[in-house]
């Protein structure tokens, strides 16, 4: 499978925060067997485990997080409508006419209502419905929906995939299981013996939501050193002033309080000396991922934080280059392999 | 070079630490404790943590009590988020620091090793509209000038993700100059208290029925903090949390004021990220009272300290916050009293010299 | 349960200052469990051991916060008017014009200053009143630092339903005990932790250090949540009288899925009213368990209540005896 064939088969898994278990046994079919062992644990965390063979070796966390955003049903209306409120911060702007699929005993298609512009005015038009008052056509009876999707069914975007111009993909939930994908392709294109340590991957849960995932399995797996992958905001037109990365310059290494600034610097040469085109991205605040959470998990876990730079985030047409997610799975590689890492942060 | 006293605290005032940069404020305070503790450790979050362990009867080797004594090591700044093509310096704050005190600062940029001199540049008055005149320049529109040509030029001094703080240095003035005014007060006054608590301790030691720790933290500033690390390394029974805190005793501050200078440290009743223990206060205003020592309760639930985090670390810690109380925190003018610098860090050791807490 | 209310609601306990309404609890709780303690924070936890070999048994944590929002003293005028702080989220337009009770027991008022408009209202609009002449006075009964909270009792209303303060969340405790009553008579395999946890008001901060503590398999939060069937409420598919109200999703925390389709599952075979609750704003001590350590499995049973925090909270009794049949039903199980 190529990076972009496994980038899409991962996006393409529903795992709305809170349903990262229900689809595992699809997860381990595409990617347990680059892996030793599997674990999960009390919140749904998916752990995969290259090991490299040797006794006491250095435990090197990757951590990208599995959940995506969505929404849940909160109510079902006469005339088979569906009420939903969000699971994560879902753009309320893309959702009028916009094709859902209801996660229930079985997949239930259905489309957001929108009025139509000939019965609105020109007022009407720039206002935003609240999420809570949207509702999602079914075709299906009030009676049908309760037994097929109860309160509390999982709701995603239809998985709609594409390539545009210069191998740049469109989609949902890139955010963050494109750098699953990266991860996973990376982890893979190292043979064993030259592992630096066991490879513990975290595909955590509930992100989006808190960061809860990775608060507890930092604290389980307790691992010598972590790299987070997750996504950052590419340079756009309308943001120009907040000089973000541009597509096609690679890797943004976070440059930030939390994370370690040794590693960081570690994981820089790293890029210099294996030709990995990078970008520093400077996160004076929180860096809004995992890395704020395993820095300070248990004993404290030395982190890094590489971002795979992304256009319209938390919608169903995120764009990613995969130009730059190449540059992402080298720098896990190499991570993973690095010896001199190893030696300053591994026990 | 061993410093004590208002030359301590210049010190490490002058030090270069925003959060996440600790480097030079650790390598400082490891010159000074050595010698002044039994042990010291770095953990992974870049905490400091020194040990004077307990002995006597009461003392249990095994399975010892202990006091953890917290202050941070970083103070509030800037990080360089962008290079603009005239070689100008964009930046974001790490930590809260209020617009109203940047414009015209100088600064310093870079890391603990090499930094150059920069200023926060402010559009000429004569430039500014009306409109603008009336309001404070937000962030995004503010820039650092270090002197550069250009981009390129800029880039062979400093590179996105660089550091800055406030460049200011430590005076004393007034009556019998003893008001301090310079940087990061909060909290190198805190650490300041640790060492010459620390000092104290081992000038003449005592039966401490307890191992104190003395954890001087990384990250206050940003909220994900390095004492979240530092607790639940050292597993604390209780634990006083030095700081900074902020004052409001000027002109018309009224009912609103939150706590006075030379009145001693302020002993914080509730902030908006602890709910501090009340035997533990009690204890604290008893201790001062047998003593002679002033102190004094901070009136407002304003602000957060460390304490929220190691307060809820493992099964519970009791937390007192003592404070030494600062004006104009987070500023590049910190302005505190030496002589409350005094009564607060006293009143720690006597409360540890003559434990009573039950 | 009634009773067991009127005696919950008569005692004064704000975040952080739970020492009074710990001391309570400790009488109710302790000739039913097996050991009884508080941490470090003043969390009170009583223990019940299962009957299954030790090795095979669960640790089951149940949560509910004893805490009440409040008030703290922070200033007291020359006039002996008395300035106070919130603790927790109050509702000023509420608690305007209220009958105050401190810890002592001393009663006070809280008002707004003359001419202050509702909208307007906030602590520092707000002071108490204890009828004294002057700051002197007022000194001699009250100090900074102590603390007050709207008085406290309840009233029947129709059916069984009741009105008054503070349901949030001596109405889960009051659950607790009942279940732990049950357990005295029939006791299960699985050990379990009846946790009465202080500082929920202020960020679910006691749950978070009693889990840790206990390193439950299990946790389950007894707490209030907010109903869609009061006069203007925002839509929402959770009334009173509707029986257990099974929480799936929070403003803090998604319940474990598994967990929550358990409990569903037990309430139709035994024939228990039940509802699903999906709550828009709003947090409980459920997010501070799943969180705690390597994390743990939680998810949350609610009273459903209309008019939270405010003077007249109201609920139905037989909501909170479902919350007590379906959580026995599930650990018999």
């Amino acid at each position: 499978m190529t990076l972009k064939e496994l980038i899409v088969s991962l996006s393409g898994i529903m795992s709305v925060s809170g349903n990262e278990r229900k689809n595992r046994e699809a997860l381990q079919e595409l990617i347990g067997g680059v892996f030793d062992e599997y674990r999960t644990d009390a919140l749904g965390n998916h752990l995969f485990i290259k090991k490299c063979g040797r006794p006491n070796a250095p435990r090197i966390l990757v951590d990208t997080h599995f959940d995506e955003i969505g929404m849940m049903v909160t109510d079902i209306k006469e005339g088979g409508f569906v009420t939903v409120t969000n699971i994560g911060g879902v753009d309320t702007r893309i959702l009028p006419a916009s094709e859902v699929i209801i996660y229930g005993g079985e997949p239930v298609y259905g489309v957001f209502a929108a009025k139509a512009p000939h019965l609105s005015t020109a007022a009407d038009m720039e206002k935003l419905t609240p999420l809570p008052e949207m509702v999602i056509d079914t075709g299906y009876s009030k009676e049908e929906l309760e037994d097929l999707c109860p309160i509390g069914t999982p709701v995603g975007f239809k998985p709609i995939y594409a390539e545009l111009l210069n191998e740049r993909l469109a989609g949902k939930a890139f955010d963050d299981k494109a750098c699953g994908a990266c991860a996973v392709y990376g982890i893979d294109a190292v043979q064993r013996r030259d592992l630096a340590g066991d490879v513990y991957f975290l595909f955590s849960a509930y992100e989006e939501t808190g960061m809860t995932g990775a608060r507890v399995a930092g604290f389980g797996i307790r691992p010598d050193y972590a790299l987070v992958l997750d996504v950052t905001h590419a340079s756009v037109p309308e943001a120009k002033d907040r000089y973000l990365p541009e597509f096609g310059s690679g890797v943004a290494i976070a440059a930030s309080p939390i994370t370690n600034r040794k590693l960081t610097r570690m994981v820089t040469d790293l890029c210099k000396s294996g030709n990995v085109p990078f970008t520093v991205d400077a996160c004076p605040g929180s860096t809004g991922t995992n890395a704020n959470v395993l820095g300070i998990s248990a004993e404290g876990i030395p982190t890094a934080l590489c971002s795979l730079p992304l256009k319209s985030m938390h919608t169903s047409a995120e764009v990613l280059s995969m130009e730059d997610a190449r540059a992402l799975s080298r720098v896990v590689s190499l991570f993973i392999k690095s010896k001199e890492i190893s030696e300053v942060f591994g026990k | 070079m061993k410093y004590t006293g208002i030359n301590l605290i210049r010190e490490l005032s002058l030090c270069f630490g925003p959060s996440g940069c600790e480097d030079a404020v650790r390598t400082l305070i490891t010159e000074q404790i050595k010698g002044d503790c039994d042990r010291f450790t770095v953990d992974n979050a870049g905490n400091l943590i020194a040990v004077i362990r307990g002995r006597g009867h009461d003392y249990d080797p095994e399975n010892p009590r202990r006091l953890m004594l917290s202050a941070h090591m970083d103070e509030v700044g800037f990080m360089i988020t962008a290079i603009t093509e005239e070689g100008y310096l964009k930046f974001g704050t790490v930590g809260g620091i209020d617009p109203r005190v940047m414009c015209g600062r100088h600064v310093q940029v870079g890391d603990d090793k090499h930094r150059v001199h920069g200023v926060i540049a402010s559009k000429a008055i004569h430039l500014q509209t009306p409109e603008e005149r009336a309001k404070t320049t937000p962030v995004k529109n503010m820039y650092i000038d270090i002197g550069a040509r250009d981009a390129e030029d800029a880039k062979k001094y400093v590179s996105v993700g660089d550091y800055v703080v406030f460049d200011s240095d430590f005076v004393t003035f007034g009556k019998d100059e003893t008001r301090m005014k310079g940087k990061a007060l909060d909290d190198r006054a805190g650490c300041a208290m640790l060492i010459e608590i620390m000092r104290d301790l081992r000038k003449s030691p005592c039966d401490l029925p307890f191992d104190v720790c003395f954890a001087f933290t990384t990250c206050e500033e940003v909220g994900i903090s390095g004492a979240n690390v530092a607790a639940f390394e050292i597993k604390p029974d209780t634990a006083i949390i030095l700081e900074a805190t902020a004052v409001n005793d000027l002109p018309g501050a009224g009912r609103n004021f939150v706590s006075k200078q030379g009145e001693g440290g302020t002993l914080s009743l509730c902030d908006r990220g602890t709910i501090y223990d009340m035997g533990f206060i009690d204890y604290a205003r008893q201790t001062a009272e047998e003593n002679g020592l002033k102190v004094q309760l901070k009136q407002a639930f304003t602000g957060g300290t460390d304490a929220a985090h190691i307060q809820r670390s493992l099964t519970g810690v009791r937390v007192l916050g003592l404070s030494l109380p600062t004006r104009y925190i987070h500023s590049a003018s910190n302005v505190a009293l030496y002589e409350d610098f005094e009564q607060t860090y006293r009143l720690v050791v006597a409360m540890i010299r003559n434990w009573k807490l039950d | 349960m009634l009773n067991l209310m009127k005696t919950l609601t008569a005692t004064c306990g704000i975040s952080g200052r739970e020492k009074a309404i710990s001391d309570k609890l400790l009488t109710l709780v302790a000739p039913l469990a097996d050991k009884c303690y508080n941490d470090a924070m003043g969390n009170l936890i009583a223990v019940k051991y299962g009957t299954a070999p030790e090795a095979d048994r669960k640790k089951v944590m149940l949560c509910a916060h004893m805490d009440e929002i409040g008030f703290l003293v922070t200033y007291i005028e020359d006039s002996g008017f008395i300035r106070v702080n919130p603790i927790g989220g109050i509702n000023w337009v509420a608690a305007a014009f209220t009958e105050v009770v401190f810890g002592s027991g001393l009663k006070g008022i809280l008002v707004p200053e003359t001419g202050t408009a509702p909208a307007d209202l906030k602590a520092e609009k707000c002071y108490i009143d204890i009828g004294a002449k002057d700051k002197k006075e007022a000194e001699r009964k009250v100090k900074i630092g102590d603390y007050c909270a709207l008085s406290g009792g309840i009233t029947r209303l129709l059916g069984r339903r009741i009105a008054g303060r503070p349901l949030d969340d001596r109405i889960g405790c009051a659950v607790l005990i009942k279940i732990a009553e049950a357990l005295k008579e029939t006791p299960v395999a699985d050990d379990v932790y009846f946790v009465f946890s202080v500082q929920e008001e202020v960020g679910v901060r006691g749950a978070k250090t009693a889990t840790f503590g206990i390193t439950p398999d299990i946790g389950i939060a007894y707490d209030v949540t907010g109903t869609g069937d009061s006069a203007g409420a925002k839509p929402m598919a959770c009334s009173v009288g509707g029986g257990a109200a099974i929480k799936l999703k929070d403003s803090s925390v998604i319940c474990d899925y598994e967990l929550t389709q358990e409990f569903a599952a037990v309430a139709k075979e035994n024939d228990i009213k039940h509802q699903f609750e999906i709550l828009a704003a709003g947090g409980t001590d459920t997010s501070a368990m799943q969180m705690s350590g390597a994390g743990v499995k939680a998810a949350a049973l609610s009273i459903p209540t209309r008019y939270i925090h405010s003077g007249v909270e109201m609920l139905d009794l037989n909501d909170a005896e479902a919350c007590v049949e379906l959580t026995v039903a599930w650990l018999r199980k």
